[in-house]
């Protein structure tokens, strides 16, 4: 939960005052958006896969309560356990006390998206259970005390420079430079806590109601190790990850790979179906599936802004925004940043804590282009600034006070033709304090902002309505 | 630890959402599984291949002459070593290796795959008591005997075929396993690298 | 009215759009020059204002709700095409009015009349373009900036630019990422200005890099913003609205 508000503003500047960062996202942005472009090209269906995820998509949110039973029904029949949490705290007292009841001292972690949004590392972790991330990007990130960047890929913001350091800090080695060297020495780290861990917590990108299968993809195996070694596996998803059907996960899973990092396939794709069976040698001995709330079914309820409930969390509208491309996704002050961020955390948390962030979009729709399951983002994005308005409309504060009296006077005036005309003239006498060479180059508060780094156009003297009135009307048409 | 309230309460939300009508759960009919299955399995075969190697992979075809157990034991001969883990079914059953050591401990794992991708090169493994998960996970390097005629087009004409293996799915097996090439990561600076976590290297031998 | 083919002395409905009217009159009149040139009869509601877009977009939907009722009753009398040179405000009218008339009946069957009937001015130039016979006087190498909301709320890429590569004399060179944001965004920029810059900053870069001599687009908000960048910095590059490529003419 965010405690406190989030300052997009004062995220972003310090963001872009970092050059370092920006070659980074750059060139991760270039790459992701080129790969991801090719892997769909190659598949002629690729836009029925779109209108048939968005329409299964639609059909799970609508009747989310019944197939969360059926599901809870299959995990049930498979001799899995499910457990409903309403919010971050309740899941993570759930996962606790099955640690606690089994004498759970160690925990392998695979990436998971929800178990970040709840904080559950540092709840384990202060329960003295030893809690680690197992994905390499993540293990870095945790290493560092830091956050994730990236929900695909979570540490593209440190150099192999930083990590070759840390690494060296953390476990007395050299300061190895090549990537593959960093990763066998991860490698050899992480190996040693899976084979002595007794619980391994993942995430779930996609439940199947009718057969209770949870779908895991992932391109290191950390997830496979974490889901097959321990004894227990934990699994948490976001109650909308829903899939009707077995055979729709053809779809969803060629959406996903493709969408997210250009791939066909994912390395690894893992169809878990409960515990180990009978007299097999591997494969934990429970499995418990935990679903969260935390918000969503408010979402649920909405019918404008419900959509955002149909995300496969593929980042490839991250990956396009060309607002993420500047600031990165620290910026977005939660777990999850680019559109995706700016529209689900201001409806999974308080949204006056959260107000920027649904005006972090110029509206130029390239979101909405590559997403996968067709989430309308401007529309989304358009709601919720609505709901902002409204909201803070009650008791605003100074700049949101002056923003409702300059749209009041701008409603005012451009709904009456007489006004409109007349405050082109006021407006025409006015700016002659600021006008050189035809354009404004220095303005007042709040347009400084504007003239800060770029010039305005002055208002004309002959705006084209007078222009048409002096030279075409009395013609009735222009001159050929 | 049961929080019953909260079920209720989740529950209680999403059923105030507005609906037209409660909408009757139809299975989907869907075009991507009428997709033509194709009978060429050449075809398929050097699809599986080429985009196996796309991702880094390994693939060898079984010579006509030779036998499974001389062509692995000629891949343990150049990797030296004796530390192996595999399975004991189907092709495998025949196999003739001395030592058989515990995935966690094995130089190299040797299993059996039920079902192949072409389109997107990769094996499809279903876990079961002889068919242990481990095997091709832990050991760094993973050898995978793939019988050719268990190749199919696309996903979608995998899970048909998954449908016909499991009867409607009634008895799905506790995991199955899609692998396509070696674990590999981009985590630090977008850079390729393979075997973080799973086989670094993944040989296909194709009979 | 059947796009494509042209009556004689067809009528059209000219929305400029408050940014054209009050600070470029002058694409205005290149507008008129084109028009003419088609031989269309023009119209110019004089009442006309704003379509309503930056109080919907900042979330101000009682101001729009105004202002775009203003403009239905402008408009929503006219026979004939309704064209305006900005692909925002065209999406505005016939993407987002029906969500902001959604609760009143009788304006949405309003709205449902001009939203079949109004255009971008490049898709309806496109449409003409048989009857377009103008010389544009300018030479050299030009680039072509895709507006967001004309590329994916109109799906509007392909028509300006067979528009541009149409007129002789002048050659047609792609930047990187036409289609990225130039960062306007309309409150967006003052909301976010460093963010806004950053993306102008990017733009510009392959504007120039992209070794034309001149941008266009079909939208002045975008060109307002990345002029004002020009300006400032003195980038040697011209900025045009596709019409005042068209209807180019030299200073007399």
């Amino acid at each position: 939960m965010i405690t406190k508000r989030i300052d997009f503003k004062k995220n972003s500047v310090q963001a872009l005052a970092n050059p370092k960062l920006k070659k980074a996202l750059v060139n991760f942005t270039d790459r992701s958006r080129a790969s991801r472009k090719k892997a769909v090209s190659e598949i002629s269906e690729w836009e029925d896969l779109r209108l048939e995820a968005r329409r299964i998509k639609e059909q799970v949110i609508k009747d989310l309560d019944s197939y969360l039973l059926e599901l809870e029904e299959s995990i049930t029949r498979v001799g899995g356990k499910v457990h409903w949490a309403k919010d971050a705290e309740e899941a993570s007292k759930i996962v606790a006390t099955i640690a606690k009841e089994n004498n759970v001292r160690n925990v392998v972690k695979s990436k998971s998206m929800a178990t970040e949004e709840i904080e559950l590392n540092k709840y384990l972790i202060s329960r003295g259970i030893n809690t680690v991330e197992t994905d390499l990007g993540e293990y870095i990130v945790q290493l560092c005390n830091d956050h994730p960047f990236h929900i695909i890929t979570p540490a593209i913001h440190k150099t192999k420079e930083d990590i070759s350091k840390l690494f060296s800090e953390k476990f007395g080695v050299p300061e190895y430079e090549e990537p593959q060297k960093l990763a066998n020495i991860a490698r050899k780290e992480l190996r040693e806590k899976f084979l002595s861990a007794d619980m391994g917590i993942s995430g779930v990108n996609f439940a199947v109601a009718e057969t209770g299968t949870i779908a895991i993809v992932e391109n290191e195996g950390n997830a496979r190790l974490a889901t097959t070694y321990p004894d227990i596996h934990v699994a948490i998803m976001g109650i909308e990850k829903i899939v009707p059907k077995f055979e729709q996960l053809s779809i969803f899973l060629s959406l996903l790979a493709r969408s997210a990092t250009g791939q066909k396939s994912s390395t690894y794709v893992s169809l878990i179906t409960g515990p180990r069976r009978e007299g097999e040698r591997d494969g934990p001995r429970q499995f418990h599936l935990v679903f969260l709330d935390n918000g969503r079914s408010q979402i649920a309820k909405s019918e404008e802004t419900k959509e955002s409930l149909y995300c496969i969390r593929c980042g490839a509208c991250i990956n396009i925004c060309p607002i993420y491309r500047q600031v990165g996704g620290h910026s977005y002050g939660w777990v999850y940043s680019g559109p995706i961020g700016a529209v689900i955390t201001p409806q999974l948390n308080d949204l006056n804590k959260t107000a920027d962030l649904p005006f972090v979009s110029s509206l130029c729709g390239a979101c909405r282009d590559v997403c996968p399951v067709k989430i309308d983002f401007p529309h989304v994005f358009l709601s919720l600034r609505q709901k902002i308005i409204e909201q803070a409309r009650e008791k605003p504060n100074p700049r949101e006070f002056m923003e409702k009296i300059a749209f009041w006077i701008w409603g005012t005036v451009f709904s009456k033709p007489f006004y409109y005309n007349f405050m082109g003239k006021i407006m025409f006498f006015l700016q002659c304090f600021y006008r050189k060479d035809n354009e404004l180059q220095r303005l007042p508060y709040p347009f400084s902002k504007w003239t800060r780094d770029k010039n305005f156009p002055a208002f004309s003297k002959n705006p084209f309505r007078e222009r048409w009135k002096k030279k075409y009307q009395v013609k009735g048409k222009a001159p050929r | 630890m049961i929080f019953k309230e909260s079920k209720v309460l989740i529950l209680q939300n999403l059923r105030s959402t507005v609906r037209e009508e409660k909408s009757v759960k139809k299975s989907i009919e869907s075009r991507f599984f009428s997709s033509k299955l194709s009978i060429n399995q050449d075809g398929l075969q050097n699809d599986f291949i080429e985009n196996f190697k796309a991702v880094s992979g390994e693939v060898h075809i079984l010579e006509k002459k030779k036998s499974l157990t001389a062509k692995i034991n000629e891949f343990l001969q150049e990797l030296d070593t004796q530390a192996v883990s595999f399975w004991r079914t189907g092709p495998l059953e025949s196999l003739e290796i001395t030592s058989d050591t515990d995935p966690a401990s094995a130089d190299i794992g040797i299993t059996g795959v039920d079902f192949a991708i072409a389109d997107t090169g990769t094996l499809v493994i279903l876990s079961n008591t002889n068919q242990p998960r481990l095997t091709s996970l832990l050991p760094p390097i993973h050898i995978a005997v793939l019988k050719k005629e268990t190749i199919v087009p696309n996903i979608h004409a995998l899970f048909v075929k998954l449908g016909k293996f499991y009867q409607n799915y009634n008895k799905l097996c506790s995991c199955i396993s899609f692998i396509t090439g070696p674990s590999r990561t981009a985590d630090i600076e977008l850079n390729l690298t393979l075997g973080v976590h799973g086989p670094g290297r993944v040989i296909v031998i194709i009979i | 009215m059947v796009m494509g083919s042209l009556e004689k002395g067809e009528r059209i409905h000219l929305f400029i759009s408050c940014l054209v009217d009050n600070f470029f009159p002058e694409v205005g009149e290149a507008i008129l020059r084109v028009f003419s040139n088609i031989g269309l009869e023009i119209e110019f509601p004089k009442d006309q204002t704003c379509c309503g877009q930056p109080a919907f977009n900042s979330g101000h939907r009682k101001e729009a709700y105004k202002v775009a009722c203003h403009f239905l009753d402008v408009f929503d009398k006219k026979n004939g095409a309704i064209v305006c040179p900005s692909g925002s405000c065209v999406s505005m009218v016939k993407n987002y009015y029906a969500e902001l008339f959604r609760n009143d009946p009788e304006k949405l069957s309003r709205v449902e009349k001009i939203s079949s009937n109004i255009y971008e001015f490049s898709e309806f130039v496109f449409q003409k373009k048989e009857s377009l016979n103008l010389n544009s006087a300018y030479r050299g190498k030009v680039t072509f900036h895709d507006s967001c909301h004309a590329l994916r709320e109109l799906g509007i890429s392909s028509q300006p630019r067979e528009l541009i590569k149409s007129l002789r004399g002048i050659e047609l060179v792609e930047m990187d990422m036409a289609d990225a944001c130039c960062g306007f965004g309309g409150t967006f920029s003052i909301k976010y200005p460093e963010v806004s810059k950053s993306m102008l900053q990017e733009k510009t870069d392959s504007i120039i890099n992209s070794g034309a001599d001149a941008v266009v687009s079909t939208d002045m908000g975008c060109l307002m913003n990345i002029k004002g960048l020009v300006s400032r910095k003195k980038l040697p590059v011209k900025v045009f609205h596709l019409a005042e490529l068209i209807a180019f003419e030299y200073p007399k």
